[in-house]
């Protein structure tokens, strides 16, 4: 199977044991689960849980009734397994500080950990979206396409979260001026 | 700006600096193996160049679907030093010696208790999945990468492991039952005595003093104050098994031509060479007498290993043989995939499968 198989071909690939269809599956979702649950972990357990979720959907595959709707479907349990994971931790105190690059300057390490903030801060129908663009380098197609939300949706929601995103960065930047 | 100005946004088209730098800002916090960032417009339509980028494309395919199950591969291997197991199901049980908290897991040093109906299921971290029977008794020892070793105090342990060798072990009082890939269930005493059956692939037993290789389709008797008995294969005749307990029972105490060797090589079938083999391997003397015979007769594909052979280099003259035995080479491990995937029905089932109760 190739990684440009379309996503029903894949689902119905991976159902039947192909080792190949389950790869390109992890392939092209990996990083939309990983900014889903970005949006409620930091990126370490974001990282663990991708794994998890992987795992659930394997298991559960054949649960799912049509294979076309398997992107909102696992969308769907990335977020029961952020939520999960959230409700099973003690909370953390002070600020959890994110990944940042070796070659990050402090600044920038607060700055990322700022905006990661804000974005988490925002409804989540522009949280997500604005992740799996920023953070995961998604386009637009095909954050609609590994979703399965429609093109049109996923674009107002990117450019509504931003602005929002911008309002709230602009405020933070005020308050730290004074 | 309304959404027809936001094209580097939607489609990464054009620049637009400030949310350039957010993507720089976030990198870091991408998923692993992150994609590139191409600030280059997209590429012009001409045949040629569709051409040659078909040809590259079904090259980046192949290294892509590499590269997917190598980083679904690698991330399953990691796990953070004495991370807790997840429980996935418990029923009748109690988690020993561990500070009370609100997830269902299990920590470095604490035990699983089940009482008479009882039952739990966890995850061995990333790589397989544990059960334990009613009655039985586990102590989580180590995890971390690469290592993960549990200790059977005593009752029934199901195990189903997709990984390297030897990364999942258990501990038990007469031998380390190590995971080479595949699935087996532990039965146990409180003393140590008790059986090992494997379902697929391999397991090795590790005595401290010598291994015992025990494929899919075979059982083994294992004991608190003696070495492992010799594996056997579950449909070995009633004559056969009698034969293998009697030399069992003596620990290497035969001559070649012993009355239960003659008996064990009569009732041996193409199966059976399994028990053969361990037996030679561990006491190499023995291809004296009838089980060399035998052996040869139920390998006749195989090389010839001759008796000069093995006089000469004991065990190790074996290999030949133990490479024309049906059952996947131990080394290829990751042939036993559907190990990874998680098993269907309720977690009891997973004892209901097997053995003959011999």
């Amino acid at each position: 199977m190739s990684e440009a198989e379309p996503i029903p071909a894949l689902v119905a690939a991976a159902r039947a044991g192909g080792g190949e269809a389950l790869a390109a599956l992890y392939r092209r979702f990996a990083p939309v689960v990983h900014g889903v649950l970005l949006g409620y972990v930091q990126k370490a357990d974001a990282d663990d849980l991708t794994q998890d979720v992987f795992e659930t959907a394997l298991q559960r595959l054949r649960e799912l009734r049509e294979d076309a709707a398997f992107p909102g479907w696992i969308v769907r349990i990335a977020r029961r397994a952020a939520l999960d994971e959230r409700r099973r931790r003690a909370p953390l105190t002070g600020v959890q500080i994110e990944a940042a690059s070796a070659a990050a300057s402090q600044e920038e390490r607060i700055d990322a950990q700022r905006t990661l903030q804000a974005i988490r801060a925002l409804p989540e129908a522009y949280r997500e979206p604005l992740l799996l663009r920023l953070v995961e380098g998604l386009t637009g197609p095909e954050i609609a396409e590994r979703t399965g939300l429609t093109p049109g949706s996923v674009r107002v929601n990117l450019h509504r979260g931003m602005a929002q995103l911008r309002a709230l960065l602009g405020a933070d930047d005020g308050n730290r001026q004074r | 700006m309304n959404e027809r100005d936001d094209d580097y946004l939607w489609s990464r088209t054009g620049r637009d600096p400030e949310i350039e730098r957010l993507e720089r800002l976030l990198a870091p916090c991408a998923h692993t193996a992150p994609r590139r960032r191409s600030h280059a417009p997209p590429p012009a339509t001409g045949r040629r160049r569709r051409r040659w980028r078909i040809v590259l494309a079904a090259a980046a395919v192949l290294a892509v679907c590499a590269i997917g199950l190598q980083a679904w591969y690698r991330q399953r291997l990691l796990w953070p030093e004495d991370r807790p197991w997840q429980i996935a199901a418990m029923r009748d049980a109690t988690v020993v010696g561990g500070r009370e908290r609100s997830d269902a897991r299990l920590a470095p040093g604490e035990e699983l208790r089940t009482g008479r109906e009882g039952l739990v299921r966890l995850r061995i971290a990333r790589i397989g999945q544990l059960a334990l029977g009613p009655d039985s008794r586990l102590r989580l020892q180590t995890t971390r990468t690469g290592r993960h070793r549990v200790q059977l105090l005593q009752g029934r342990l199901w195990a189903r492991v997709w990984a390297p060798p030897r990364q999942f072990g258990v501990a038990m009082p007469g031998a380390e039952v190590l995971d080479l890939g595949c699935e087996f269930i532990l039965d146990s005493d409180a003393h140590g005595n008790g059986t090992l059956t494997v379902r697929s692939g391999w397991v090795q037993l590790d005595t401290g003093r010598g291994e015992v290789l025990v494929p899919m389709h075979a059982t083994v008797a294992l004991r608190a104050n003696a070495p492992p008995g010799t594996p056997r294969d579950l449909g070995a005749s009633d004559a056969f098994v009698a034969a293998l307990r009697a030399i069992d029972a003596r620990g290497g105490d035969l001559a070649p031509d012993d009355a239960d060797i003659r008996s064990l090589a009569a009732a041996a079938r193409p199966q059976d060479a399994i028990s053969l083999l361990s037996l030679l391997q561990r006491h190499p003397e023995l291809a004296r007498g009838p089980l060399y015979d035998r052996l040869r007769e139920l390998l006749p594909e195989a090389p010839a290993v001759s008796r000069d052979a093995i006089r000469e280099r004991g065990g190790h003259a074996l290999s030949p043989w133990w490479d024309a035995l049906p059952y996947p080479r131990v080394k290829q491990w990751w042939l036993q995939w559907p190990d990874a995937l998680p098993t269907d029905g309720p977690p009891a089932a997973v004892f209901e499968r097997t053995t003959d109760g011999r």
